[in-house]
């Protein structure tokens, strides 16, 4: 029920442009509707949740250039109709769990382009409906009121422990979506990314950029709205020149410090929740340059948080000191010393005359690997790599620099040097709630060819990149990277230099794929060694911790 | 009381009642070294305490032991964060102690009237080796008016097959014995398997006397269940990514069946 409260809500708010007579109307259909006859066919329903639709676009569509004119001001000083749009997301990404590329898609009508719903679904729509044309006329009279209200809603919505709301996936192939998702960035001032190439049919509904053209050719100079330091932060990201989950999430974190430093409240504002509004558009704007990963919405729900637990009496300096501090304890705590003690159960795991074997460039492992061989431990590696990446050649660099000694295979080979090796130790992106290893394309090919031979797959991760999503297959949620990499030249003739002209062709680059959880042995976090099914476990009792 | 009477009590109780668990006579062991401890703080009596039981983990090295003691420490070593005063921090901890001690020596009955509804009338019961967590299951199964044959591996190199075969018999149940090499012969004909475990580690795995993993592969490949029947005192912080992950000393054979001393235990 708190799903169709939200959506409730965001309608209320939605509707405060509205005329009175709208709501009116609305009403006398809803009973005109009831009255007709309770059995209404499916079509019947689409028909008049379109028309609804219709009515409510035609009347933002002409308010909409007046709001824009009147927005100059960069400052943006909360004007009635952005900031309680902004509070509902805020609301949702309050009482949501970690989202994972999908935070710009939070918006709360895009259950209702569904075409089957039951019927008491569609009766608390329309009750949310009536209240909130109730609540609209209301607030009218009393526009101050509004956001107040609407923000003591969230904290009991946070507090029903039976619903928990879900983050929606990416459907870009839903074209309402799409424009709900315009309308978002066009409010929030952050040019929309369009989409390059042809996609394959099965990822359609994933976006597919091209590495030629970032985001920040679209933005001008200087950039009034977003700082700086997100400019070069999303360029980075989105040019591949930060990569990898803990990489990524450090820099964010960086990035955000300079941000908070940099920041003054406006006046007659308070700190914890301008801040928090002004971070929504930094992170449409990273998402945009390079879909967040699960490490990097933790990061960013704990920021969210320590900033609106400020109390309102802090004087500006003491609360962005404060922040500062919470910053750099999250990055020490969940990332340096669980590192180390990752390191430190992991080293127990190796034993002299071990044959290891890594895939690609995990930070962690590579880590575990260097702490090993300071440790007196004789082991060998052999270091899987594979196209277009080719990450494994940085893993090796840094493997061989410390004198470990190293084997570097292609995956292609990993069949034929697999009766070598002794354990397998993979770096993950996310661990999902179901048990599932979230990680780079390739990983879980390596464990089910480990499987085969029963090597032990030994998966290190740390606790902030466990994730509330769940997943069983790598098709639902994903990325697709530049196809344009997958092109490669080879004494001066490049085979696909002009694959858009072919139209039966189409190039595919995905990053990440999930390797269900009978093919992991041990999954070493720094809470201890668990098995892969205890994931949900740790994540309950992190909530709880919360 | 210093670590040789430790050692001393400990092996009079294993030898007073052959029927107890390690585990529990280990606890036994322990809670009367910490009544006669003279350590004059808290932390100089956890040490004592944790140095004793590295002691007796010397005497037998079985995986009860390791864990019952494990369990002991952490049981009781919880008040001490409630209790600052020596004194009344000990009376806590054997009041405490005496508690555990009751609980675990009822946890063998208690599995048995758990798991004796698994066993249906005219089933037949595969086991292996001798454990008395199975014979008490058994014993508890007969009691119910219950009709059931049992076949029992040999179990070299101790035969201790032949022990368990025997204590059976005196319960009135038709048992036969077969040799290790028949298990997949045999196992077409049985309805269930029911072992007991040294220890059961953190992976969910269970380690127990050579012989019970082959056991368990051939079950599995017939689709028979195989059921695993061990007191709660036998978890043990380990975990295995493979037979040679286990530490060697729990592989060796404990002290318990002395004839074997002279035999060394296949190792794999």
């Amino acid at each position: 029920m708190a799903d169709s409260e939200g959506r409730g809500q965001s309608k209320q708010t939605g509707s405060i442009n509205h005329a009175a007579d709208e709501g009116d109307g609305k009403l006398h259909e809803i009973a005109r509707v009831k009255d007709e006859g309770k059995d209404l066919t499916k079509e019947e329903k689409q028909r008049l949740r379109k028309e609804k639709k219709q009515q409510k676009k035609g009347k933002k569509d002409d308010k909409g250039p007046t709001e824009k004119g009147t927005d100059k001001e960069k400052k943006v000083p909360p004007s009635t109709a952005s900031q309680p749009v902004t509070q509902s997301p805020a609301q949702k990404a309050q009482s949501a769990v970690p989202v994972v590329a999908s935070v710009p898609v939070s918006e709360s009508t895009t259950p209702t382009d569904k075409p089957t719903k039951s019927k008491a679904e569609l009766k608390a729509e329309r009750r949310a409906r009536q209240e909130a044309e109730r609540a609209s006329k209301q607030a009218k009279k009393e526009p101050g009121s509004q956001p107040a209200s609407s923000k003591s809603k969230a904290p009991p919505n946070e507090l029903q422990p039976a619903v928990k709301r879900l983050p929606e996936h990416i459907q870009v192939d839903d074209p309402a979506v799409v424009r709900k998702l315009a309308k978002k960035l066009e409010r929030q001032q952050i040019p929309l990314r369009s989409d390059y190439g042809y996609k394959v049919s099965l990822f359609s509904h994933l976006h597919q950029y091209s590495r030629k053209a970032p985001l920040t050719q679209q933005i001008s100079i200087p950039a009034t709205v977003i700082h700086p330091s997100i400019v070069r932060l999303g360029l980075q990201y989105s040019q591949g020149i930060v990569a990898g989950s803990n990489a990524r999430s450090v820099a964010l974190l960086h990035a955000f410090k300079q941000v908070i430093q940099d920041y003054s409240t406006p006046p007659n504002e308070e700190l914890p929740r301008d801040l928090v509004n002004k971070l929504k558009p930094y992170i449409s704007f990273l998402n945009q340059c390079r879909p967040l990963s699960a490490s990097m919405g933790n990061a960013i729900k704990y920021i969210k948080k320590e900033i609106s637990n400020i109390p309102s009496q802090c004087k500006e300096e003491e609360a962005k000191k404060k922040l500062l501090l919470c910053i750099d304890n999250y990055v020490n705590e969940k990332i340096t010393l669980a590192a180390k003690a990752i390191s430190k159960c992991a080293i127990d795991k190796i034993s002299d005359g071990d044959v290891i074997l890594v895939y690609g460039c995990s930070s962690l492992v590579n880590h575990i690997l260097c702490e090993a061989f300071e440790k007196q431990r004789k082991f060998r590696v052999i270091v899987v790599d594979s196209r277009p990446r080719l990450e494994g050649r940085e893993a090796l660099r840094r493997l061989v620099k410390r004198g470990i000694r190293c084997t570097y295979v292609l995956i292609s080979a990993v069949s034929y040097i697999l009766p070598e090796v002794s354990k397998v130790f993979l770096g993950a992106h996310a661990l999902l709630a179901n048990g599932y290893v979230m990680s780079r394309v390739g990983t879980s090919q390596i464990a089910l060819v480990a499987k085969a031979y029963n090597v032990p797959v030994l998966v290190c991760c740390e606790t902030y990149k466990f994730c509330e999503r769940v997943q069983t297959d790598s098709f639902v949620s994903n990325e697709l990277d530049d196809p344009d990499d997958l092109i490669v030249t080879r004494e001066g003739k490049t085979q696909l230099a002009d694959w858009q002209s072919v139209k039966s062709l189409g190039l595919l680059n995905l990053v990440y794929d999930v390797t269900p959880p009978d093919f992991v042995d041990l999954v070493i976090t720094e809470l201890g060694m668990i098995p892969c099914t205890s994931v949900p476990v740790v994540l309950r009792v992190k909530n709880v911790d919360q | 009381m210093d670590e040789g009477e430790l050692v001393e009590y400990f092996r009079t109780q294993m030898s007073q009642d052959p029927d107890v668990a390690s585990a529990v006579a280990a606890i036994r062991s322990l809670l009367e070294f910490l009544k006669r401890d003279q350590s004059e703080t808290i932390l100089g009596l956890r040490e004592n305490l944790t140095k004793a039981i590295g002691r007796l983990q010397e005497a037998d090295s079985s995986v009860a032991v390791s864990s019952g003691g494990e369990l002991f420490l952490r049981f009781i070593s919880l008040t001490s964060l409630e209790n600052p005063d020596l004194s009344q921090c000990r009376n806590v901890m054997i009041e405490r102690g005496e508690l555990f001690l009751k609980k675990i020596s009822l946890s063998r009955g208690k599995v048995a009237k758990l798991c004796h509804t698994f066993i249906k009338d005219g089933a037949k019961i595969l086991t292996h080796s001798s454990s008395r967590v199975v014979l008490k299951v058994l014993e508890s199964a007969a009691a119910d008016k219950k009709r059931f044959t049992v076949y029992v591996t040999e179990s070299q190199p101790d035969s201790a097959g032949k022990l368990m075969a025997d204590k059976l018999r005196r319960l009135n149940i038709p048992v036969t014995v077969v040799l290790d090499a028949a298990v997949g012969y045999i196992m077409e004909k049985v309805d269930l398997v029911i072992v007991g475990a040294e220890g059961v580690v953190e992976s969910g795995g269970i380690i127990n006397k050579i012989g019970t993993y082959q056991m368990a592969v051939c079950s599995k490949a017939h689709n028979k269940p195989f059921y695993v029947v061990a007191e709660s005192f036998k978890f043990v912080r380990l975990y295995p990514l493979n037979q040679q992950d286990v530490p060697h000393r729990f592989k060796v054979s404990s002290f318990k069946c002395a004839s074997c001393l002279l035999i060394p235990p296949p190792i794999s």
